[in-house]
C-alpha cells in the first residue's frame, strides 16, 4: 500500500476510536454522573446508591480503562498500518551491542 | 519522640532525599532541562505526573471540600480525572509527536506566528502563577501546624528546596524527585485512610469502606450514617446536591479540559521515548491518581462524621487537644452564643465575615476571641476546610508517626507541584520568549543560564504569594482550570484537528477567551462580590465553571476569523500530517 492510502485508512480509523471512546466517556461522566444520577440512585450497588457510586468512584475506574482501551488498541492500528516506532533507548543500546560483536 | 520531633525527621529525611536526587542528576544541556533528555520511561513518567498533577490542594483540601459539600463536591472528583482522557486522546499523542519542548512552541510553530507564541506564553504563565499561589500557602499551612514555625519561614523552607531540584536538576531533577514524592505522598495519604476504614468498618480498603456497613452495631452504612448526622444537624443530606443542573455540567466540564490544558502537565508528556509511550503513560498517570482520589471520598467522609461526633455538644473545656491546636493557629473558631460552654455544630456560619478575626483576648472558657460579629442562628463553631486531612490522625487518635507522615506527604504534594510549574514558567520565559522571539542566536549554554535565571525570579514571585496568599487554596486552582480550559486547550485540539484555522484566528480566539474567562471570575468574585448568585450569573454558569464558555468562545472566535482571513500555508499542512501519524512514513522529529 502507497503511504498515502495507509495514511488516510489510519486517520480515519483513529478517527472512529476517539469517536467511539469519547462517547463512552461523555455518557459516563455527563450521563451516569450528573443527569441520570437520580434515576440511578435507586438502584445499590456495593452498599452505595448507584448514581453516587459513579461520581465518587465509578467514573474514575472508567476513565483509567478507556485510555489503556485507546492504547492497546491504537497500537493494533498502527501495527496494521506499518506505522510503528521504534523505542530510540533500545535501538541505540542494540546498535552499541552488535558494534561490539562487529569489533 | 513526640509528634512534632518525629515530623521534623520525617520532612528532613524526605528533603535529604530530594536533594540528593537533585545532585545526581544535576543537568549540562538545555534538552536535560526542558525535557529530562527525553528518555524517562512511561511507568515512571506516570507516576511523576501523578505527583506533579496532585498538588497541596489535591492533598489538603479536596477531602476537606468533599466533606463539607458532600455530593455537590464530587464535580471536583469527575472533572478533574476525566480530562486526562481527553488529555491522552486529544494531546498528549500528538504534542510528543510534534516533539519541541514547550506548549507555546507548538502553538508558535503551528500557527506560523511569533504573536501567537507570545499569547500563548503570556496565558501559560497567568495559569501557572496562579496555580503556583495555592501551592506555597499549602507548603506554608502544614510547617505551621507540624512544625510550629511561621508561615512565612515554612514558605521559605519549601522555596529553599525547590531551588536546590529545579533550578539545578530542571525535568531530569524534577522528574525523578517527583516519583520519589509520588510514593511518599500516596503512602502517607493511604496509611491514616487503611486506619480509619478499619477502625469504622473492620475493611482494610478505603475504596470498598464507603458502602460498607459501621461496626458499631447500628446495622447502618457509612452512607447512612452521613446522611442521618448531616440532615440532624440542620444541614442538607450528604449524598443530597444543592447545584442546579446546568453549573455542575459546566463545573466538569470546564475542570476537564482545563486538567488537559494545564501546560505542566502537557509538559510531562515530551519526556517520555516515544508516542506510544506518551498514551501508556497518560493511563498510568491516571491510574496512580485514581489510588489516591478513589480514596478521598471515604476520608472526607469519615472526617465528617469523626468532627460531629467529637464536636458538637461537647464542652470546650473537656474539648480534644486538636480542636485548640487549630485553633491556636487560627483555623478554627467557637464562640459561645448561647453562653452554656458546650460547642453547637450547626448549619450555617457561625460569624460574619465568615473567617474568624481573633483578638488577643481569651474568653470565659480559655476560648480564643473574636473581633466577628456573631450571626443569629445556632452554629457556634467554624472549622477550616483545609484542615480535614491533617487533623484526621490527631481526631482518630492515630500512632504520631502518621502525623508525622501526614506532613511529610503534604509537602511533597506541594513541592512536585509548585517545581513542575517553575519549570514550565521558565522554560517559556527562556526557550520562547528569549531564544525563539528577542534572540534566534542564543547558545545552548546561554540558553541554560536564563532558563535558571528565569526559575529563580519565578520562585522569588512563587514565595511572595506563599506569604501573601490572595485566597484559599482550592478555589485558586479552580481559578487556573477556568483559565487553562479557555486559553490553551482550544488552540492546540484545533491545532491538531483542522488543517483550516490560522494564525489570526488562533490569536484571536485565545484572546477572546481569557478576556471573557477572567472578565467573568474577576467581576464576580472580586469586583462585585454580593452578586455572585445563580440570579446574575450568565445561563446560571458559576465563575468556577465559566471556563466552559470560555473555551466556546475561544473556538468560536478562531473558527470564524480563520474563515474570513486566514489561509494556512502548506508547509504548515505538511507538519499536521506529520504529527498525525506515530511514525514509518516520514522522518520523526527529534528534539
Amino acid at each position: 500500500m502507497p503511504v498515502e492510502e495507509r495514511l488516510d485508512i489510519y486517520w480515519n480509523a483513529n478517527k472512529r476510536v476517539l469517536y467511539t471512546l469519547l462517547a463512552v466517556w461523555a455518557f459516563v461522566t455527563f450521563g451516569c454522573g450528573i443527569l441520570l444520577a437520580d434515576w440511578l440512585d435507586r438502584f445499590q450497588f456495593f452498599g452505595f446508591p448507584l448514581g453516587f457510586w459513579f461520581t465518587q468512584q465509578g467514573a474514575m475506574i472508567f476513565y483509567v480503562a478507556l485510555i489503556f482501551i485507546y492504547h492497546f488498541w491504537m497500537k493494533k492500528i498502527e501495527r496494521y498500518c506499518g506505522f510503528i516506532e521504534q523505542d530510540p533507548v533500545k535501538l541505540t543500546k542494540q546498535l552499541l551491542r552488535e558494534n561490539d560483536k562487529g569489533a | 519522640m513526640d509528634a512534632q520531633q518525629l515530623s521534623f525527621l520525617f520532612v528532613g529525611l524526605s528533603f535529604a532525599l530530594y536533594i540528593g536526587i537533585a545532585i545526581w542528576s544535576k543537568v549540562g544541556s538545555t534538552k536535560d532541562f526542558y525535557v529530562a533528555g527525553g528518555g524517562v520511561p512511561p511507568v515512571m513518567n506516570g507516576m511523576a505526573t501523578a505527583a506533579d498533577w496532585m498538588s497541596a490542594a489535591s492533598f489538603l483540601s479536596v477531602a476537606g471540600l468533599l466533606a463539607f459539600a458532600g455530593r455537590d463536591a464530587a464535580v471536583y472528583l469527575l472533572g478533574w480525572t476525566g480530562g486526562y482522557v481527553l488529555l491522552a486522546m486529544l494531546l498528549a499523542p500528538y504534542l510528543r509527536k510534534f516533539g519541541r519542548f514547550t506548549v507555546p512552541d507548538f502553538i508558535g510553530e503551528r500557527f506560523y506566528s511569533k504573536t501567537a507564541r507570545v499569547v500563548a506564553v503570556v496565558c501559560l504563565i497567568f495559569i501557572s502563577f496562579t496555580y503556583i499561589a495555592g501551592q506555597m500557602r499549602g507548603v506554608g499551612i502544614v510547617f505551621s501546624r507540624f512544625l510550629e514555625v511561621d508561615i512565612d519561614i515554612g514558605v521559605y523552607i519549601g522555596m529553599g528546596i525547590v531551588f536546590f531540584y529545579a533550578v539545578l536538576g530542571g525535568m531530569k531533577g524534577i522528574t525523578y524527585t517527583q516519583v520519589v514524592q509520588y510514593c511518599v505522598l500516596i503512602f502517607a495519604f493511604l496509611v491514616p485512610a487503611v486506619f480509619l476504614s478499619i477502625m469504622w468498618t473492620d475493611n482494610p480498603i478505603p475504596q470498598f469502606a464507603l458502602g460498607d456497613t459501621l461496626n458499631d452495631g447500628s446495622g447502618m452504612t457509612v452512607i447512612e450514617k452521613l446522611d442521618q448526622v448531616t440532615t440532624e444537624l440542620g444541614f442538607n443530606a450528604y449524598t443530597s446536591t444543592s447545584r442546579t443542573m446546568i453549573d455542575s455540567l459546566a463545573i466538569v466540564a470546564c475542570l476537564m479540559i482545563g486538567t488537559a490544558g494545564l501546560p505542566h502537565v502537557i509538559v510531562r508528556f515530551f519526556t517520555v521515548p516515544r508516542v506510544v509511550d506518551a498514551r501508556a503513560s497518560a493511563g498510568w498517570a491516571l491510574l496512580f491518581i485514581c489510588v489516591m482520589y478513589t480514596t478521598i471520598p471515604s476520608v472526607a467522609a469519615f472526617s465528617r462524621i469523626n468532627l460531629s461526633e467529637s464536636v458538637n455538644e461537647t464542652a470546650y473545656q473537656s474539648a480534644p487537644a486538636w480542636i485548640k491546636n487549630w485553633e491556636n493557629i487560627g483555623l478554627i473558631a467557637w464562640q459561645d452564643k448561647n453562653g452554656d460552654g458546650v460547642m453547637q455544630y450547626r448549619s450555617g456560619n457561625a460569624f460574619s465575615p465568615v473567617k474568624p478575626q481573633f483578638s488577643d483576648q481569651r474568653g470565659e472558657w480559655g476560648e480564643r476571641q473574636l473581633t466577628n460579629q456573631l450571626t443569629d442562628n445556632d452554629n457556634e463553631i467554624y472549622v477550616d476546610r483545609d484542615i480535614m486531612v491533617m487533623a484526621n490522625p490527631e481526631i482518630a487518635n492515630l500512632p504520631d508517626w502518621v502525623v508525622a507522615l501526614i506532613a511529610a506527604g503534604a509537602v511533597a504534594a506541594a513541592l512536585s507541584t509548585a517545581a513542575g510549574l517553575l519549570l514550565v514558567i521558565s522554560s517559556s520565559i527562556a526557550h520562547d520568549l528569549l531564544k525563539s522571539t528577542f534572540k534566534p542566536n542564543l547558545s545552548d549554554r546561554k540558553e541554560l543560564f536564563y532558563a535558571r535565571l528565569a526559575a529563580v525570579f519565578a520562585l522569588l514571585i512563587a514565595g511572595y504569594f506563599g506569604v501573601n496568599p490572595p485566597s484559599y487554596v482550592a478555589q485558586v486552582v479552580a481559578l487556573a482550570f477556568g483559565l487553562a480550559a479557555a486559553s490553551l486547550f482550544p488552540p492546540i485540539v484545533m491545532g491538531i484537528f483542522s488543517k483550516r484555522i490560522g494564525k489570526l484566528g488562533a490569536i484571536c480566539g485565545m484572546l477572546a477567551g481569557l478576556v471573557f474567562t477572567l472578565g467573568y471570575i474577576i467581576y464576580f468574585v472580586f469586583v462585585n462580590p454580593s452578586l455572585n448568585n445563580t440570579d446574575n450569573w450568565l445561563l446560571g454558569i458559576s465563575p468556577t465553571g465559566i471556563g466552559l464558555l470560555g473555551a466556546l468562545v475561544n473556538f468560536i472566535t478562531a473558527f470564524i476569523v480563520s474563515h474570513i482571513k486566514d489561509d494556512v500555508p502548506n508547509e504548515v499542512t505538511d507538519m499536521i500530517d506529520d504529527i498525525r501519524i506515530p511514525a514509518g512514513a516520514r522522518k520523526a522529529i527529534e528534539h
